[in-house]
């Protein structure tokens, strides 16, 4: 066996707090630190931040104006090769599959592991949406693979209005006991600026970040 | 770099000399100062959107508290939930063992090719040396400590380890090392880092991370990049291991939404930084990608030392370096005079702690003790009150210089005399008017003398403030008597 024990380590740590301190109850909430209260307008919220963070926002009536709209885009960004998850609940699926292959581009097997390395646009919905972030929460499992919303050089997330959360206390509370084994919140497209603080976007993960958000 | 690097161990710290050289280095001052500033101002912009930040920090502060009071308890906790997650839990008290414990791993799975994430007690741990000298592949992914690994140097600062180079000095390091032609355009420079590192994301067997944060009543990891080197790290690799030291540990969820508030907007003045991983376990049956095998190695290091002394509140650091920026000093002599993992306001008070006070007894010294650190800390750590215990703590090891002792001695007897106190004041102002001209002391003896070969030291004013109270106490109670009347 490398290193300690469990027991051995934990020993350790409680023979360190042989003098505790006085006691420091845990707060029983942290309402304190909210930003965004609920009744506030989230998608406009929602909408200013995701922009302020740098992401494309656009705000559509209903599925059959997402899907267009994500066609424009496609097209707007000579996209030759896409990735849709394989999800049932996705909106309108079937629907923007077609339309996708009416316009000739190339709809990566999800199956392939290496298709988010060649796509060109990665599309995923999302989990949750944070208003007080401009943040989209996406998560694992069920037919989404994590590298589509992070290898490809263009992220497309579909949110619906009421996906959108107010502030980071309630998408921590909403998780509760229900997490997948990756849950990524996504508050911008991937940056840097190691080199003299200047920013430069698209580092690993994709330069363009757009939300398409219904209602 | 080995060699650099395990010649570490019993290297003697050069601090005054390294300082005087960075302090002549204009070059580097204006780069850190320019560069500490703009992240500084940026923390001031972004915090008062939290509505009463001074109570958020303090809520912060309470949950460290509380959770440091209770380690043993909630690191039970989070280590049952990771098992349950089905991750597997390793424990290293010291640096080696956690090395041969990430090596261990690397064999077992049969790993070669290794991307790592920044982690700042990998650093502390040396781990990249010890995995090459298992005949690894590793390479850092974040592209300041790309940049730090092929020029083999050390972070200088703890969120942007690269700040000291220039983006000539990139150019020219990427020019040679990977081949390039020379340019000094970062979006060029970062390009050619992205497709070399695309590769090898694309390729290894293994990744690994350091924590940010560690939810004990999830199992959840959580780690924060803006490059997303992180989530590449921990998504694509078929082995992943995340290395935390015992501190990172907090109770809830909802903690977790304090500290992503405070993290970000104190480390660079994001609102939020662009990429927050939870990782919670190794891949699911219906998963398509993420890594098959999760190890989460905890690591000691003299950290239940610190817990078990009175410097336990510097374990509420969450590593966001606010305290470098807002630092006269460490904005002075920027971050590799310290020789430490951690420079600045918290790296004076843990590194001694880390390693060995003697060592490193310089460092607790080097603060004017502005109360610059305490203003920015988002987790409100009293490194002033905490610098001035440690000084205390060297004076009873007999580790204070003779000067000191004398000078605290002879201060001491003064200050409690009222004839002595007069009377030195006196011959004080006499014989340091004797030296001035126009105003200014050019050059001083002794000890003194390190003041003024750097700088001018002000001449006294002519008539001491204690010879002047009295008048400017009658006037005082006169503006006070007039406001009240009003």
């Amino acid at each position: 066996m490398l290193g300690e024990t469990r027991g051995q380590f934990l020993t350790r740590v409680r023979k360190a707090l042989t003098h505790r301190g006085k006691p420091v109850d845990l707060p029983a909430d942290v309402e304190i630190a909210r930003v965004i209260r609920s009744d506030e307008d989230l998608a406009q919220v929602f909408m200013t931040r995701a922009e302020e963070a740098k992401i494309h926002v656009y705000r559509v009536a209903d599925e059959d104006a997402m899907v267009d709209k994500v066609i424009e885009l496609l097209v707007a960004t000579r996209a030759t090769s896409t990735m849709v998850p394989v999800v049932e609940t996705f909106p309108a699926r079937d629907r923007l599959v077609t339309r996708i292959q009416e316009q000739g581009i190339v709809l990566c097997d999800t199956d392939d592991p290496e298709a988010s390395f060649s796509a060109d646009v990665g599309i995923t919905d999302v989990r949750a949406a944070i208003a007080e972030t401009g943040s989209m929460c996406i998560a694992s499992g069920g037919g989404r693979r994590r590298l589509a919303s992070l290898a490809v050089p263009c992220h497309i997330a579909i949110v619906r209005a009421e996906q959108i959360v107010p502030d980071l206390i309630d998408w921590t509370s909403s998780l509760g006991n229900d997490l997948a084994a990756s849950e990524v919140l996504v508050s911008g497209p991937s940056k840097t600026a190691d080199i003299e603080l200047l920013l430069v976007m698209g580092v690993h993960g994709p330069k363009v970040e757009h939300v398409i958000l219904i209602g | 770099m080995s060699a650099g690097r395990a010649g570490q161990r019993e290297f003697k710290p050069d601090f005054k000399r390294k300082a005087a050289l960075a302090v002549h280095d204009k070059h580097l001052r204006e780069t850190f100062d320019r560069c500490t500033r703009r992240q500084d101002v940026g923390r001031r912009a972004a915090l008062p959107e939290l509505g009463d930040p001074l109570a958020v920090r303090n809520l912060a502060a309470r949950i460290k508290n509380h959770t440091l009071q209770n380690l043993d308890r909630y690191l039970e906790q989070l280590i049952d939930n990771v098992e349950k997650l089905g991750g597997q839990v390793h424990f290293a008290e010291t640096g080696e063992q956690a090395c041969a414990i990430v090596t261990d791993i690397a064999r077992r799975t049969g790993s070669k090719s290794i991307v790592k994430g920044k982690s700042m007690v990998s650093e502390e741990i040396e781990l990249d040396d010890a995995l090459e000298a298992a005949g690894l592949d590793v390479v850092e992914t974040d592209l300041g400590e790309y940049i730090l690994q092929l020029s083999r140097e050390k972070p200088c600062h703890i969120v942007t380890p690269a700040i000291h180079m220039t983006k000539e000095g990139v150019g020219r390091l990427f020019a040679e090392k990977l081949g390039i032609d020379y340019t000094n355009d970062p979006e060029s420079l970062t390009a050619a880092a992205r497709t070399v590192l695309r590769e090898k994301f694309q390729h290894a067997d293994m990744g690994m991370t350091g924590a940010n944060f560690a939810v004990a009543e999830t199992g959840s990891i959580c780690i924060v990049t803006n490059e997303g080197n992180g989530r590449f790290c921990s998504s694509r690799p078929r082995v992943l291991v995340t290395m935390m030291g015992i501190e990172k540990v907090i109770p809830r969820m909802k903690d977790l939404s304090v500290f992503l508030k405070l993290l970000s907007k104190s480390a660079t003045g994001q609102r939020m930084t662009c990429y927050t991983s939870l990782i919670n376990g190794p891949k699911r049956p219906d998963d398509f990608d993420g890594p098959e095998e999760f190890h989460l190695v905890i690591i000691d290091k003299n950290r239940t030392k610190i817990l078990a002394s009175d410097y336990r509140e510097t374990l509420r650091c969450i590593r966001c370096g606010a305290c470098l920026n807002a630092c006269p000093v460490y904005r002075t002599i920027g971050g590799h005079t310290y020789e430490s993992v951690y420079p600045g306001p918290i790296g004076k008070l843990i590194t001694p702690m880390l390693r060995c006070l003697e060592t490193y007894e310089h460092l607790p010294q080097a603060s004017t003790l502005c109360h610059a650190c305490f203003e920015a800390c988002p987790a409100r750590i009293d490194t002033p009150r905490m610098l001035i215990e440690m000084r205390y703590e060297l004076r009873k090891r007999g580790r204070m210089p003779w000067l000191y002792r004398i000078g605290f001695k002879f201060w001491r007897i003064g200050m409690n005399s009222k004839f002595l106190y007069h009377w030195g004041a006196k011959f004080y102002h006499w014989s340091m008017d004797l030296f001035a001209r126009e105003g200014w002391h050019r050059r001083l003896f002794g000890p003194a003398a390190e003041w003024t070969n750097q700088r001018d030291f002000p001449a006294l004013a002519d008539r001491p403030f204690h010879d002047r109270w009295a008048k400017l106490e009658a006037e005082l109670d006169a503006m006070e008597r007039q406001t009240k009347e009003k």
